[in-house]
């Protein structure tokens, strides 16, 4: 691919390196304040070393690059390599290159980046490997774990790898024209109607939700309540509570406050003998 | 295996996973599924592991780290449950609910570290100003480290700790406590794809839930056929939207292209 020819041996290397260390990006024990944009200090170091040899023009670009930092791993290595070729333009223009323009733009592709790689890789990729993993999971295989590793992280280290380059090579325009050119939205819907199909095979798999009680039928044996709710429609109840969650989340209901009361009330439905 | 190592053990599933997530890339290793199967593996009983963590996966199926910000602490929860489930007899549906509350608590205590981390601010601070770039990769090795291992420490005691209790509380629980455990456990689910459902419902696509949720339950479907089968779908549906998208820029552009060749053809 041209992104991948165009650069020069050296380019190259620097570029590999970038992308090895991307990922302990955000592995610092520092605050959320520092953490991360030290993580992004330290996966950029390469370029840092190689375009600013000059330790006080290093420490100026260091220090204006301290501010909060974070984009979804996989896809925010297209930062760190838009960032090393900004490190070359500033070394080769230092007098009218004005240093905070780096962290202004990589504030900039924050939400956008974020917001496709957390769809994309967190609510489909880790959804589609979740959930054939724990199919497999569920009979005690080692298939399930082995399976939702390989699903995830060889697309995570494939966009990874090539986000490095694109980041380098296209540059600032790059996510503009993704987004005038209608791709980023038809991906992230595409990529969401894979997510939800899956949602709705795991609402079927791992949510169970059955009526222990039963009806007495007059001169007939006693009819239990969960037949006529499979024969309205299989799993009816699991359906249900999964979108009465929903629309409490959507109610702004905070989830750890939703599991102890969904917790609370599966706990006494099951003592009360309604659900079994 | 004496309560000691139990808990070592435990303990050093906890520090690999959980830490280790973090200095590779977020590549997973800290979800239930692999946590309990890394758990059960250094306890010598895989299988319960690999069983406990599939069923936690799908309850903290939405619990994703997001800037540091969760729900709750899914890694401390399955490695609990886990442990007890192998060493205290815990049934999977007990280990469950026992992860819960877990999770929760863990989670609220994370705050603790995140405080703490902000004492490494004046060492980064002044490797920044001083232009070390090659000294950062050291500094966050050392506080990554000190991170993970502080909090394995408060895992370690809580197992080694725990066992005794939890054993002691299990084996007295009531029988209507225990249906109300089993059914609670199976809910939870729910609320782990109500998390996912709200990143992912939107009103031209939510149909899609119900394609694989039919073709689940009706046709009895697993994960990886309805996964190609959503694949496919979906390359279609992109494919389409894409001419969509091209007739209405170049429309927009004035030039009409599109209907213009087709006048053409019809006069010739």
């Amino acid at each position: 691919m041209s992104i991948f020819t165009n650069v020069s041996a050296e380019d190259k290397k620097m570029l590999d390196r970038i992308y090895w260390r991307s990922f302990m990006v955000f592995s610092g024990g520092a605050g959320a304040a520092y953490g991360p944009s030290v993580g992004f200090a330290n996966s950029t170091a390469p370029a840092l070393n190689r375009y600013l040899p000059d330790p006080e023009m290093r420490a100026e670009v260091m220090v204006s690059m301290m501010p909060y930092y974070n984009i979804t791993q996989n896809v925010g290595t297209f930062a760190m390599g838009l960032a090393a070729s900004m490190y070359r333009q500033f070394a080769e223009h230092h007098d009218e290159f004005d240093v905070s323009s780096i962290v202004a733009l990589r504030t900039s592709l924050m939400g956008p980046m974020s917001g496709i790689g957390d769809a994309i890789f967190w609510g489909i990729v880790r959804c589609v490997a979740a959930g054939i993993g724990i199919g497999f999971a569920a009979s005690g295989s080692i298939l399930g774990p082995l399976l939702f590793l390989l699903i995830y992280n060889i697309p995570g280290m494939i966009c990874r790898y090539y986000m490095t380059y694109l980041g380098f090579t296209m540059g600032e325009n790059f996510i503009t024209k993704a987004f005038e050119s209608g791709m980023v939205t038809i991906l992230t819907k595409c990529a969401g109607i894979i997510g939800l199909m899956m949602v709705g095979f795991m609402i079927y798999s791992n949510v169970n939700m059955n009526v222990a009680l039963t009806m007495t039928v007059p001169g007939a044996e006693p009819v239990a309540v969960q037949q006529y709710l499979d024969d309205l429609m299989i799993k009816v109840l699991p359906m249900g509570l999964s979108w009465t969650c929903y629309f409490a989340l959507k109610k702004n209901i905070n989830p750890t406050t939703l599991i102890m009361i969904v917790m609370g009330v599966g706990i006494v439905l099951g003592a009360l003998g309604i659900c079994g | 295996m004496s309560n000691l190592m139990i808990a070592l053990l435990a303990t050093l599933a906890y520090f690999i996973c959980y830490g280790g997530n973090w200095l590779f890339g977020q590549c997973m290793i800290e979800r239930p599924i692999i946590v309990g199967t890394v758990t059960g593996l250094f306890l010598g009983d895989l299988q319960t592991g690999i069983i406990i963590g599939g069923s936690l996966e799908a309850i903290y199926m939405g619990a994703i780290n997001i800037g540091g910000a969760t729900s709750a602490e899914p890694v401390s929860a399955t490695v609990m449950a886990t442990t007890f489930a192998i060493t205290a007899g815990l049934s999977l549906e007990e280990a469950i609910t026992l992860a819960v509350p877990v999770g929760l608590i863990f989670n609220s205590l994370g705050i603790v570290w995140r405080l703490i981390g902000n004492l490494w601010n004046p060492w980064y601070m002044k490797l920044c100003q001083t232009g070390d770039a090659s000294g950062v990769m050291k500094l966050q090795l050392v506080s990554w480290f000190v991170n993970y291992f502080t909090r394995s420490i408060l895992i370690f005691l809580c197992i080694y700790l725990g066992t005794g209790a939890v054993q002691a509380v299990v084996s007295n629980l009531p029988q209507p406590i225990l249906n109300g455990l089993n059914v609670a456990a199976g809910m939870l689910g729910a609320v782990g794809m109500a998390l996912l459902m709200r990143m992912l419902v939107n009103k031209e696509t939510v149909g899609w839930l119900f394609v694989g949720f039919v073709l689940a339950a009706y046709l009895k479907l697993p994960a990886l056929p309805i996964a190609i089968i959503g694949v496919v779908i979906a390359i279609a549906i992109g494919f389409a939207d894409k001419k969509v998208f091209d007739v209405k820029q170049s429309l927009a552009q004035g030039g009409g292209a599109v209907v213009k060749s087709e006048e053409e053809e019809f006069f010739q």
